[in-house]
């Protein structure tokens, strides 16, 4: 243990302490913390071991690019896994634990999988595990694999609240440049909106301190805030711009202090990326060590927190920035000694020693830092500081589409002008340095006059730093992913040279850092291997999110009844009082059985009940879309693969919607009540697609003007009476005898009691039906005639499992569940408009297709089984000699109360030739002997229609 | 199989739900007729002078209607209109007394919820008052202090629980 904590200093609270635990161990921070600040100052170096090497891992930097302080947190919001320590407030009483160690991070007993690391390399998996197949080795590399564990009994609270907004700029990065951008937007009225992920705005200023128009950088940070909000503007900290989507659209989430999260979705008219760089490491032999880490995460803890890294600190650079930090670092006491790769640079700090033109080339130590070699001359050091350039933070410039360049002089990839809408300033533009920051923050926020000056000016004196292949030892990359610099040459020795296969082949950049400290070097050292430059080698894809956030705050409120809501019944009030249990069907919440017991019984019964006297039901769901006007005809002749333009008014026929592909879309019977007017009784489920293919014709190739389309199915309420005392009950109830006397697929509508009533008599059960539609408001009072009716006609309610039962017993079919993604209907039985019509409609050319024609085609039959259980569905259909190929398979079953007996549809290899003949239906490793039967199991004549 | 209980109910007309800062009320319906086609035609046959209003827009008391496309549009009464469906020469007609649930907003929270359920600006600059609100197709105009969203009848319970969750979670 080496960090520790300055008596003062820091924007820490040492009046109040936070007592936690880290892998069992007592430990204490202070308000204001981190998990990362606070087991810096008080906690053991060792903090996780390594994914596939076990090796032990500490701290390195000081956000979203820390790649191994990952901890599963238990904390007052429950347990969190794999939580950034860097990233994460402690709170008092969090207890955190390593992950990937066994029993913990210091005594991982997983640890000796180092010893055999010349045996797993990059993709050594693909070469090895495959004795006694590799299924066998699968379950237990699984087990070994990943990091973290969820615990299942932990809900998270279903309340990220979703926030739409728009603002007119939209600044990412709250450091230098996004101030000055701000602030230069906001003096000329705009409406800015500044966000930045960490807790305060002034992104390395806060460290790093600076003068800005010869005052501290707190006052500018401040003048700042205040003219956004003046000018109608936002500042939001704790916000993670995560995504940058198409046609303006951001994605940004939200944490807020004793709040539920929220989440953001940000329409942007102009934008400015302003999100600053990372700090890259350096590379040499043992640069996993815990003790190594990142410089400017150093000055970032020790100013914030008072945290100090170590005692006896080596700072090896290439660059001038790392000077203030060895400085403050001196000024705490601590030794420091400063190894600058360069033969020049700025003098000495004071207290500091400097080794000019000096590598380090290696860390020593067994399990943390105890030393380190510089120039082949010891150092003695518990600390290794590095700064090997920085990357700027381009992802969401790359999210939005633009592309990269090289810039030397920044030794960086950086955005190219004009391939993004959005402007760029500051690090993330590679522009390194105060006053620069200053000034493209303030072109990039369209300021005028001049931009706010900087104390000091001048740029950092980087050289490109590079990992040495000549130098002995292992190399980390990524250390998260365990990649070390010689998996790299191996990758390219195996052909694996383009980026993407980099990637992919050593997981180089795969890990929940999602690279940012591993991918420059792995595509510099893939550049020094094939000779291509490093744009030449190019770059991996960025995508959405730019650090990873709880998918609870995506999902936001919806969960439960909130997931996927159904639709609702207008008489629902009147089901449950009559004891209905509910099922969705179809997007509806639909009564599927009434009354206590057990479902399929209680179906059985109800479904008898329907077949001897009459069974009530609500059909509201079904599809009402009117289609109107002269041009009404013609539009659903083109729709439908069944004629609608010869039927009469008052008359109903019942017919299908086919897709392009002729498939059978949907069924249903549709009224045409005047010349002009038409309703589609689409399927329930249909509804919407129905609609918008029935639109879609309307607007392509028709005369818009001359049909249109309403969906009023929720405007009705309709109550089916099915049974032979269908029309006894509805006259007692006092429905218009007038309607009550259609004929089969007759409809009528008029008024009744001086609301409109719409009567239509079409059979789903086979039976004497009447559907009857009432405007919902006036569902209730329909529903009370019919129930002070009901009992004296020996009726019952009948929920959807009775009318499944009652229509498949007739052979009726269920779009989806009776047909497939291959059914057209001439498997169905109904060729004849196939056939017959000579007129285009959608979906004919399909129907000749030589697949189409074929002679073998699944065809709906019915089937008649041994025994007294139905059949399962889903059971294949298998010859009952020779080789059990699946011939179809059982699309419905039921046992019928009608027949006695099972009853069962299936889809049939040339079903309809089959007629009698023995098959085996096939499920699970058993087997019954089936007959093939008409598709109708009662009733073919259809005697039953009228009573 | 264990199914989802749905207990949430849909609102009745005349219920209201009241949440720091935000009262949240069922109207009671009253008349509406699905228009298509000839617009101007249709309202002045039906109610002359009643204004077509975007997503948003303030609505009078009295009739308006609440634009859905570029041919059609939800016309608004205080009571059902004694009108036969169907074909009109130049427009359509279909009752919709009951198609939609109508559901108000009241109070300082108002925007906030809104910016919550929409990302649709709710200031009578898109000319169609039909967008996305909760997730659900809705029509949103203003009366008033209130904003009116009318959803299709089914999915009331949904708008509600919605609305339940977000104006009753702990926010600010």
């Amino acid at each position: 243990m080496s960090g520790w904590r300055l008596p003062s200093g820091g924007g820490i609270d040492r009046d109040k302490p936070l007592g936690f635990t880290f892998d069992g161990q007592t430990l204490t921070g202070f308000e204001g913390d981190t998990l990362a600040s606070a087991l810096l100052a008080s906690g053991p170096r060792i903090l996780g071991r390594s994914f596939k090497y076990h090796r032990p891992r500490g701290l390195w930097g000081m956000g979203g690019e820390e790649p191994n302080a990952i901890l599963d947190v238990t904390g007052p919001d429950g347990f969190t896994p794999n939580a950034r320590a860097t990233q994460m407030r402690l709170r008092d009483g969090m207890a955190l634990t390593s992950v990937n160690a066994a029993p913990d991070a210091a005594r991982d007993r997983f640890g000796i999988m180092d010893l055999a690391h010349r045996f797993l390399p990059a993709g050594f998996y693909y070469k090895t595990f495959m004795a006694l197949g590799w299924m066998r080795w699968e379950p237990m590399i699984r087990r070994m694999a990943g990091l973290g564990r969820v615990d299942p009994g932990h809900h998270p609270a279903a309340d990220a609240v979703p926030m739409n907004a728009r603002c007119d700029l939209l600044v990412i990065g709250a450091g230098p440049a996004g101030l000055a951008a701000a602030k230069a937007a906001a003096a000329q009225g705009r409406a800015v909106w500044l966000i930045d992920e960490a807790g305060e705005v002034g992104g390395s200023l806060r460290w790093r301190g600076g003068q800005i128009d010869g005052g501290d950088w707190r006052e500018f940070a401040s003048e700042t805030v205040k003219a956004v909000e003046a000018a109608g503007g936002r500042v939001m900290t704790d916000t993670t711009l995560w995504g940058a989507f198409d046609h303006g659209l951001y994605a940004a989430w939200q944490r807020r202090e004793g709040q539920p999260d929220r989440h953001w979705r940000i329409r942007a008219a102009t934008v400015v990326l302003a999100a600053g760089a990372i700090e890259r490491p350096l590379w040499f032999a043992n640069n996993d060590l815990p003790g190594v880490m990142s410089a400017e995460a150093a000055l970032h803890y020790l100013r914030l927190y008072g945290a100090v890294a170590g005692r006896r600190i080596l700072l090896a650079t290439g660059n001038d920035a790392s000077y203030p930090v060895a400085a403050a670092l001196a000024e705490t006491g601590a030794r420091v000694t400063l190894a600058d790769a360069r033969a020049d640079g700025p003098n000495a700090p004071e207290a500091v020693e400097l080794l000019r033109g000096a590598r380090l080339t290696k860390a020593k130590g067994a399990r943390e830092v105890g030393g380190a070699m510089v120039e082949g001359g010891h150092v003695g050091a518990d600390t290794v500081l590095v700064s090997g350039g920085y990357t700027p933070s381009v992802h969401l410039w790359c999210q939005a589409g633009g592309k990269l360049d090289w810039n030397a002089g920044a030794d960086a990839l950086v955005p190219r002008p004009g391939t993004c809408s959005m402007a760029v300033a500051g690090a993330a533009n590679g522009g390194f340095g105060l006053q620069h920051a200053l000034e493209e923050g303030h072109r990039a926020g369209t300021g005028t006059g001049r931009a706010p000056r900087a104390a000091t000016t001048g740029d950092w004196g980087l050289i490109p730093m590079r990992p040495d292949p000549t130098l002995k030892g292992r190399q980390w990359l990524d250390p998260q992913n365990d990649v070390t610099l010689k998996d790299v040459k191996l990758a390219a020795q195996e052909g694996y040279r383009s980026v993407e296969h980099l990637k992919r082949y050593t997981t180089l950049g795969m890990a929940t850092d999602q690279g940012r400290s591993a991918n420059f070097a792995g595509l510099a050292a893939m550049s020094a291997i094939t000779g291509l430059s490093i744009p030449e080698t190019g770059t991996t894809t960025y995508r959405p999110p730019f650090t990873p956030l709880p998918l609870k705050t995506i999902a936001g409120l919806r969960r439960g009844e909130l997931f996927n809501p159904v639709k609702r019944l207008a008489l629902e009030p009147q089901h449950r009082a009559q004891g209905a249990r509910f099922r969705e069907y179809g997007g509806w919440l639909r009564p599927s059985v009434y009354g206590d017991g057990e479902e399929s019984t209680l179906a059985q019964a109800e479904a008898k009940t329907a077949r001897e006297t009459v069974g009530l039901y609500d059909a509201s769901p079904l599809g009402k879309i009117e289609v109107i006007g002269p041009g009404a005809a013609e539009l659903l002749d083109f729709c439908g693969y069944i004629r609608m333009s010869t039927l009469k008014p008052g008359r109903a026929r019942y017919g299908f919607m086919l897709s392009e592909t002729g498939i059978v879309h949907d069924d249903g019977v549709v009224f045409r009540l005047a010349e002009d007017r038409f309703i589609v009784s689409a399927s329930s489920s249909h509804v919407a697609s129905v609609r918008m293919i029935l639109e879609e014709a309307r607007q392509d190739r028709f005369d818009p003007r001359r049909s249109y389309i309403h969906d009023v199915t929720a405007n009705w309420v309709t109550i089916t009476l099915t049974g032979p005392r269908a029309g006894d009950l509805a006259h007692a109830a006092g429905l218009p005898d007038r309607m009550l006397a259609l004929p089969h697929m007759g409809v009528a509508e008029g008024l009744w009691n001086g609301h409109p009533l719409r009567v239509a008599r079409v059979s789903f059960t086979g039976d004497l039906s009447y559907e009857i539609s009432v405007p919902a408001r006036h569902g209730a009072d329909l529903h009370a005639r019919l129930e002070a009716a009901r009992a004296a006609h020996k009726g019952r309610w009948i929920g959807l499992e009775a009318v499944m039962i009652l229509r498949a017993e007739k052979g009726f079919i269920l779009v989806g569940k009776d047909t497939d993604g291959l059914t057209m209907p001439h498997d169905l039985g109904w060729g004849g408009p196939r056939d017959k019509r000579k007129d285009e409609y959608f979906g004919r050319r399909s129907l000749f297709t030589p697949e189409a024609c074929r002679e073998d085609r699944r065809q709906l039959v019915g089937l008649v089984s041994e025994g007294s259980d139905p059949l399962p569905v889903g059971a294949h259909l298998v010859a009952s000699d020779g080789p059990r190929r699946s011939l179809g398979f059982v699309t419905s079953s039921h046992v019928s109360p009608t027949l006695n007996r099972p009853i069962a549809l299936a889809l049939l290899e040339a079903g309809g030739s089959r007629m009698g003949e023995a098959l085996t239906a096939f499920h699970l490793g058993e087997t019954r002997s089936v007959q093939v039967t008409p598709a109708c199991a009662f009733d073919p004549e259809g005697g039953r229609l009228n009573g | 199989m264990d199914e989802r209980r749905w207990t949430n109910p849909s609102p009745e007309p005349g219920q209201v739900a009241e949440y720091p800062g935000l009262s949240v009320a069922c109207a009671a319906p009253g008349g509406a007729l699905m228009i298509s086609g000839d617009l101007d035609a249709a309202i002045s046959a039906l109610v002359q002078g009643a204004p077509v209003l975007g997503c948003g827009a303030p609505a009078p008391e009295g009739p308006h209607a609440i634009r859905i496309a570029r041919d059609r549009a939800l016309l608004v009464t205080d009571a059902p209109l004694d009108v036969a469906p169907g074909w009109h020469g130049s427009y359509a007609i279909s009752l919709a007394d009951d198609l939609y649930t109508l559901i108000s907003l009241e109070g300082p929270r108002v925007e906030e919820i809104a910016a919550a359920c929409t990302a649709t600006p709710l200031d009578g600059s898109s000319p169609s008052a039909t967008t996305l609100f909760g997730g659900l197709g809705a029509h949103v105009t203003r009366s008033g202090n209130r904003l009116m969203i009318r959803v299709q009848s089914p999915d009331g319970a949904a708008l509600w629980s919605l609305l339940a969750r977000l104006a009753g979670g702990r926010d600010s």
